[in-house]
This record gives C-alpha cells, structure tokens and sequence, in this order.
C-alpha cells in the first residue's frame, strides 16, 4: 500500500507485516471445521467440571437410510476382498479409486464432482479426495463417509476440510466399506448421517 | 491463493458489523477466571484451534490435541493478558507449542494438507507451523471487521491500492478509507499479537 497517511514508523512494521501475511493467505486459512461434540466433553471432563453439553460419537456411527440412490450404487458394488494395489501416488498405493457424482443426489450438490482413491500406505489406508464446488454454508458442513456394499454400515472419516487426505480408522477394511459418500451435516451435534448427500460413488479396485 | 480472497470461503469467518464488545469481556473474564468463560472462549476460538490442530497433526490427533490446548489455557489463565494481545492469539500460541511438541514427540516431520486444488500432503516445518497460525489469526481477523472496513483492508493489504485508488475503485470519500485503515490496524496487530509474542503456555 502506498499509504500516504502513513508517518508512524511503527504502523510502518504493521503494514509491512500485515502485507506479507496477507499475501500467503489462502483459502483454507479462512476455513473453519466444527469440532465433533466430544471435544468439550472430554475438556470438561479433565477440569472435573460438569459436561452438560457433552453427546459422545459412536466410532461407527448408526445406519441412517440414505434413500434409493444409495441401493443403486449398492448394486452396482462388486465387493472388493484384499485390495490389491494398482498404482502409486504421493501418499501410497492406490488400491481402488471412485468416480463422484451428484447424480441422483442433493440439488444443494448440483455443482460438485470429484474421484476418490484408496490408497494403502504401510498398514493403513487412507481415502484421497479430489471434489470440486464443494458447497459451503455457514450453518452446515461437509462430512466424509464410507459406507458398505449393503447400506448398512458407515464409518465417518470426519469433516471435509479440502481436497487431500483423509485417515481410515485402523481396523477398518476399505473393500468393505467401497462407497465413497459425502454429505451436507447440519451444525446440530446430531452424530448420523443427514441423508442428504451431495456426490457418491464406488470404489473398485 | 495470492491476492484473491475467495468470497466462498470468507463466509465462513462470520462478518460483524461493529467491533463486538463481547470479545474485550470474555477477554477480561478469562484472564480473571471467571466461571462461563472457558466455555465461551471454546465456543468463540473452538472451531479455529480444532481447524488449526487437523492441520497440523492430522485428523487423528485433533480433538486430542485441541482438548490439550484448552485445558492447558484454563489451567494457566493466570499468564493471559489481554494488554499484549488477543485471546485468539495467546490459544493458538498453546495450540502452536503443542502441536510442533505433538509432532516430536511421533517422531515426525509436522504435516499439513495442500490448497483444496492441489491436495498433496507436504512436510512442513515448525516455521511452517507458525504461519499457518498467523494467517489464520489474521483470517478471523479480517471476519471481525465491519464489512466497509474489511473491503478497504483488503484492498490495501491484498491487492496494494492506495486510499485514493480505493477511495475511486469503492465510491467512499478517501477520509473515510483512512479512517477505516487506520482503525483497521492496530485490531488486526492486535490478534496476532498473542502469537507473536511468544504467547504462553502452561
């Protein structure tokens, strides 16, 4: 800034430093994930102060009915068994990799699209997403899913938080969980899924 | 990103209109430890800490780690103090500490995740850690200004303009672009104050 108001030498430093942070910025600083529930939980738990607020997440969370979309991509499921690898990328080995689509889904998705992969790195595996015009509301969020061949069981791999890496709990075996979900989550600690899913789709190897 | 602030994702900063006064009262509240303010201090930077530790250490580790972050506030409230610097900036520089001391303690090099574009995981440095932080700070900064000041702070800050080339480009009298950097200023130093003084920890 050519700040011609500008005579303190210390508001000098601030514009300078101010510039070079703002400079950096990028869209994922002004991101923000919701902490899950448990967080304050715990934290009051360890002050021994009571918890009122506290609602605990199953590590699975419960079936919800995610609707017929879903038991047509469950059709089309061939279950996967050992995952073989097929490539690497920067994270591992990819073992198996989805198509993402709104088809069928939330209108509020209409403009998200995507791929996903499963990629095995050591002995765990991680689930790489790739989604673009994810949208963002400022009363909800995105969450990450992967659900098994029979819409029955789902596993939360957490709020959507860009484009990258996101864990697969240990002891979970991907090829049982292949399709690959993504759902608008209302800010109301409600731990199930919303059934209302922007992209999905199937993992196979 | 550079000089573009996706509008998509500044909604997710909440805009205010005036200067909240709630903030200077929860900051004065927890440097003297009042009873609600712990609570409301995670309610006003929960999300920000949670978002900054998913960074950092991954998404195993946050919640373990943001939970360490605020009990460690509480249990060293005493060293608040709201004259050198925003409580926003005194939690991340717990969450900072803790997040690089995390990170040694696994026996690896910090983590983060690329822009949302290019999703690659790269290795990051502590300095690396402490910008994340810092642009963070200055992102809720930006969130707490009133929507005319943020716009002009941006011009100048992000894109470079003189007040009277802001002045031209937003119809607003250059007096009134002045005055709003002016006053932009010492909020914004303000919130990264904490962390850049070293904040404090337990």
């Amino acid at each position: 800034m050519n700040d011609n108001s500008r005579s303190d030498p210390d508001d000098a430093a601030v514009v300078e430093r101010l510039k070079m942070v703002a400079g950096q910025l990028t869209d994922e600083d002004f991101q923000r994930d919701v902490p899950p529930p448990e967080l304050w939980g715990a934290i009051a738990a360890t002050m021994d102060r009571p918890a009122n607020q506290v609602i605990t997440l199953p590590r699975t969370r419960r079936r919800v009915w995610l609707g017929a979309a879903a038991a047509v991509v469950a059709a089309l499921v061939l279950t996967g068994g050992l995952l073989i690898s097929r490539r690497d990328n920067h994270s591992g080995n990819v073992v198996a990799e989805a198509t993402l689509s709104n088809q069928g889904l939330s209108p509020l998705g209409s403009a998200s699209s995507g791929s996903a992969e499963i990629v095995r790195r050591g002995t765990s595996y991680l689930l790489h997403l790739d989604v673009s015009r994810v949208p963002k509301e400022p009363s909800s969020y995105v969450e990450v899913w992967l659900i098994d061949d029979q819409v029955k069981g789902m596993v939360s791999l957490g709020p959507f938080h860009g484009n990258g890496d996101y864990v697969i709990p240990s002891g979970i075996d991907p090829s049982k969980y292949p399709i690959v979900d993504m759902s608008i989550e209302p800010s109301d600690g409600v731990p199930t899924h919303s059934g209302v899913s922007i992209v999905r789709g199937v993992a196979a190897t | 990103m550079g000089a573009e602030v996706d509008r998509r994702y500044s909604r997710r900063v909440p805009d205010r209109t005036t200067e909240p006064p709630e903030r200077s009262e929860l900051e004065l509240s927890f440097a003297d430890g009042g009873d609600s303010a712990l609570r409301t201090a995670y309610d006003r930077y929960g999300s920000m800490v949670y978002t900054f530790c998913q960074r950092t250490v991954g998404h195993d580790d946050a919640v373990e780690l943001a939970q360490d972050v605020f009990v460690s506030a509480w249990r060293s409230q005493g060293s608040y103090d709201p004259q050198r610097g925003g409580l926003g900036g005194w939690l991340m520089a717990i969450a900072r500490n803790k997040a690089i001391d995390h990170l040694r303690r696994q026996g690896r090099q910090p983590l983060t995740t690329g822009g949302e574009h290019d999703g690659d995981i790269e290795s990051a440095r502590a300095d690396d850690i402490e910008m994340i932080a810092t642009r963070m700070l200055l992102a809720e900064a930006l969130g707490e200004l009133a929507p005319r000041a943020r716009q002009v702070v941006e011009l100048a800050f992000l894109h470079d303009l003189t007040h009277e080339q802001i002045a031209t480009k937003t119809h607003l009298p250059l007096g009134t672009v002045k005055i709003d950097v002016r006053r932009s200023l010492p909020l914004l130093q303000r919130a990264m104050a904490g962390l850049t003084s070293g904040g404090a920890d337990e």
